[in-house]
């Protein structure tokens, strides 16, 4: 058990159900993991601090607002906290416009605890990496936007990786200065070779 | 008529001269023993026929009791035809519009037996001197004339019809009682007949004895004419009697005498009895008690018990008997007690009908019916099976959770006191979980009509806890408002369920395409001998054009209704002998309302459908 892996990490439960919720939480208790249970969509978004790292385990049929428009809610919102989805209703369509919008998970009810286990474990391991990259993101980016256009464009360019000659000829200029900026863009960013550069690129492109 | 020539003679004699007192004390002296002789002859003659005409008045008063049973039995037979109409006509009851024309059809069919037993009733008018009795079969007659009409003429009224056929039925029952209670009155008074009857014969004798012997002409002309009236009313009562031979020897029915008392002896069963007991008339006479082996030993101490009340003539019973070749038959047989001199029941007379075909087609419109809501209740769970299945999978899961979270903190910690709490949990959910399988189970039952005392309320929260989970996808909210303290009623438990589940998904409906959310409201309360429950929902209420055919089967306002519910919920209420109706309805909902009866604290299975 991983206890300490996921440690500062909640796991959030939606369910109307009064029974259904008092045992998730003990389930996912006895996991070493931290809970948090909301009765309703809108108790969860009025409690829920999208600062707090963590994952949801979603009931999809509620009265008032349902699963299913919790999460389209929060992705308006611009809130990227994995879900998972439990549902009693083995509803194909449902499951698929779920994860169409970027659930993590669909598990029918009753559910196999292993599998819950994995996939809150994953959950949370998503959000963690997720909540990471966003920082490397964010770095990326501020390191990215210092260059200049003409660093810019070399960086592009050497990313998809043509040769300074080559890049020299499609910009008509020497491979010398080519040489010159990739020096100082290298420098800038802080990168040490050019697959750290392409991973610099990818991190920054990610985060959109 | 040896007197008419001694009268003669005595003529020619005193038309002769009379000469001297000698010839006229010689013609005294002829007269004197002439007088003797005839004196004698007719003393001879009177003691003769004092004690023929005793003879005379005891088989008369036999016939006449022959036929005051005969009477008795036309009655009976009427009766027995009285019933093939009022089930035929049963389900006119609530029609109002044209009686359909299977049920007229059937009706016309059974209405000559009818004709021709009330036939031969009215033909016993004026034969009692009853008031009583007259009025009642010039009534029954009436009453019968306007049944006809309603009949006849195709436009007649179904629940006309069927208010005629009760009015008759009524009157049956009246003339039957007034009959027996006039028959009484009419022995006592022929005990009394008689015996002024009598006496009076004597008077007379002895006053024409004393005026002379012209009067002897008289007498004999009143002797005469006596016997000749004993002769008359002789013939009557044979006839009578023929009819009543004719009637007791070709009708289906068994008819009996008997002594009174559980195995008297049998004096007299018609020939029907063996074809329909398999058990011939001389192995009943020689054992009575037969007649109660015969019955089947589920009936045997019911109609063992009954026999105890046909001295007073409350002996009405239907019941099954097994043949000696294993045939079981129902037989409907009915008992009138007889006063005998003493003013003490001394015989009974009796009918006994094979119903068996009554019965079983009886038995096979409940199985119908049976089955039918059976499929109903099936396809009602059919609908509710997603959310029903929901319902039970919710503790299910509940319990997987708090077993699994519990093994892993014992693995964890090994504190066993710690999982008392989800211990806890798992046994109510599993109870939960139970409940409603067995709910289910027994809904989905295919069991015969089982009536017992149950408690309505709980059997309204049963079948909210049924109809819950669609309620609460319909967003609509249910609610028991019970009244405490009610008595138990007497109710086939899951007909009733299926009764409420109806009602309720009706109202869910009605509230869910109304509004999307309201509420649906079952109420108990008490109403005499009667338990009514009213299902109020706040939907928009059953327009008129619905409302008209709301009970019809197979009709529906629903996309994927079968259009059984409420047709059903009828039968099975009126099964019940309640009653199901649309009580309020308007635009803040509708109301329907049913009844059932108060457990009254009987027998535990009622045979009586």
């Amino acid at each position: 058990m991983g206890e300490n892996e996921f440690a500062g990490q909640t796991v959030f439960v939606v369910d109307d159900d009064e029974a259904m919720r008092s045992s998730l939480a003990w389930l996912i208790e006895s996991m070493g993991l931290a809970v948090r249970t909301f009765a309703d969509a809108d108790a969860f978004l009025s409690g829920y601090d999208p600062e707090v790292p963590g994952c949801l385990v979603l009931d999809v049929r509620m009265p008032g607002i349902s699963g299913l428009e919790l999460q389209e809610q929060l992705g308006a919102k611009g809130v990227r906290i994995p879900i998972i989805f439990i549902s009693a209703h083995g509803d194909v369509a449902m499951a698929m416009r779920a994860v169409k919008n970027g659930a993590l998970d669909f598990l029918e009810k009753p559910c196999d605890h292993d599998e819950m286990a994995r996939a809150i474990h994953d959950a949370l391991r998503r959000d963690r990496e997720q909540r990471a990259a966003s920082v490397k993101a964010g770095e990326a980016r501020s390191r990215l936007t210092s260059l200049t256009p003409r660093e810019q464009e070399i960086l592009k360019l050497v990313v998809e990786g043509h040769s300074s000659r080559a890049i020299g000829d499609q910009l008509g200029i020497s491979g010398r200065t080519v040489e010159v900026h990739r020096a100082r863009l290298m420098d800038k960013t802080g990168a040490e070779s050019v697959p750290d550069l392409v991973r610099m690129v990818l991190d920054a492109d990610s985060d959109a | 008529m040896g007197f008419v020539q001694r009268n003669v003679e005595i003529n020619l004699d005193s038309d002769g001269p009379v000469a001297g007192v000698r010839p006229f004390a010689d013609s005294i002296r002829r007269y004197l023993w002439l007088l003797a002789a005839v004196f004698l002859s007719l003393a001879v003659t009177v003691v003769g026929f004092i004690s023929w005409e005793e003879h005379i008045e005891k088989s008369f008063q036999a016939r006449l009791q022959l036929y005051h049973e005969a009477t008795v039995f036309q009655l009976a037979a009427l009766t027995e035809t009285m019933l093939v109409l009022s089930r035929v006509v049963a389900p006119l009851e609530n029609s109002t519009g044209p009686a359909p024309p299977d049920s007229l059809h059937r009706l016309q069919e059974a209405m000559p037996a009818f004709q021709k037993h009330l036939g031969e009733v009215v033909g016993l008018q004026g034969r009692f001197a009853d008031p009583a009795f007259e009025d009642g079969v010039a009534e029954l007659q009436a009453s019968y004339e306007s049944l006809r009409r309603a009949a006849e003429s195709r436009a007649g009224i179904g629940r006309e019809v069927y208010r005629h056929v009760t009015r008759l039925h009524g009157l049956m029952e009246e003339v039957e009682v007034g009959h027996v209670q006039m028959a009484r009155k009419l022995r006592e008074q022929r005990v009394q007949a008689e015996h002024t009857m009598h006496t009076g014969q004597v008077v007379a004798f002895t006053v024409v004895f004393l005026v002379g012997l012209g009067a002897i002409v008289r007498l004999v002309g009143l002797i005469t004419g006596t016997i000749k009236a004993q002769h008359t009313a002789e013939q009557a009562v044979r006839e009578s009697e023929e009819r009543f031979r004719l009637l007791a020897e070709n009708i289906e029915a068994v008819l009996w005498v008997s002594g009174a008392g559980d195995a008297g002896p049998v004096h007299y069963v018609s020939p029907a009895f063996e074809a329909i007991w398999g058990v011939s008339r001389d192995t009943l006479r020689d054992n009575p008690r037969l007649f109660l082996d015969a019955v089947h030993p589920d009936d045997r101490e019911r109609i063992s018990q009954a026999f105890e009340r046909q001295a007073e003539g409350g002996y009405d019973e239907t019941f099954r008997i097994v043949r000696p070749d294993g045939e079981v038959r129902w037989i409907r047989d009915r008992a009138f007690p007889v006063m005998g001199p003493q003013n003490v029941v001394d015989r009974i007379v009796g009918i006994a009908a094979d119903v068996t075909l009554v019965m079983n087609a009886e038995e096979e419109r409940r199985r119908h019916q049976e089955e039918l809501a059976h499929v109903a209740r099936l396809s009602t769970l059919g609908e509710m099976a997603s959310g029903l299945a929901h319902e039970v999978n919710q503790p299910l899961a509940a319990i997987a959770n708090y077993a699994r979270g519990s093994i892993h903190r014992l693995e964890a910690t090994g504190d066993e006191a710690g999982v008392r709490p989800a211990l806890e949990q798992i046994d109510m959910l599993s109870r939960r979980a139970g409940d409603i399988v067995r709910h289910l189970r027994e809904f989905v039952q295919k069991g015969e009509t089982r009536h017992a005392a149950a408690d309505i309320n709980e059997l309204a929260r049963r079948a909210v806890q049924l109809a819950e989970p669609e309620a609460r996808r319909q967003n609509v909210r249910l609610k028991v408002n019970a009244t405490h303290g009610l008595p138990p009623v007497r109710v086939d438990r899951i007909q009733v369920d299926q009764v409420l589940v109806n009602l309720l998904r009706n109202g869910i409906d009605a509230v869910a395409e109304h509004t999307g959310g309201g509420e649906v409201v079952v109420t108990t309360a008490q109403d005499g001998n009667m338990v009514v429950v009213s299902v109020r929902d706040t939907g928009p209420g059953v327009s008129e054009q619905v409302q008209r055919q709301l009970f019809h089967p197979f009709y529906t306002t629903k996309p994927n209704g079968l259009g059984l519910g409420l047709a059903i919920s009828e039968s099975i209420v009126e099964a019940h002998g309640g009653r199901i109706q649309l009580d309020a309805n308007g635009g803040s909902g509708a109301t329907f309302r049913f009844t059932v009866p108060v457990d009254s604290g009987q027998s535990k299975d009622n045979q009586e459908a």
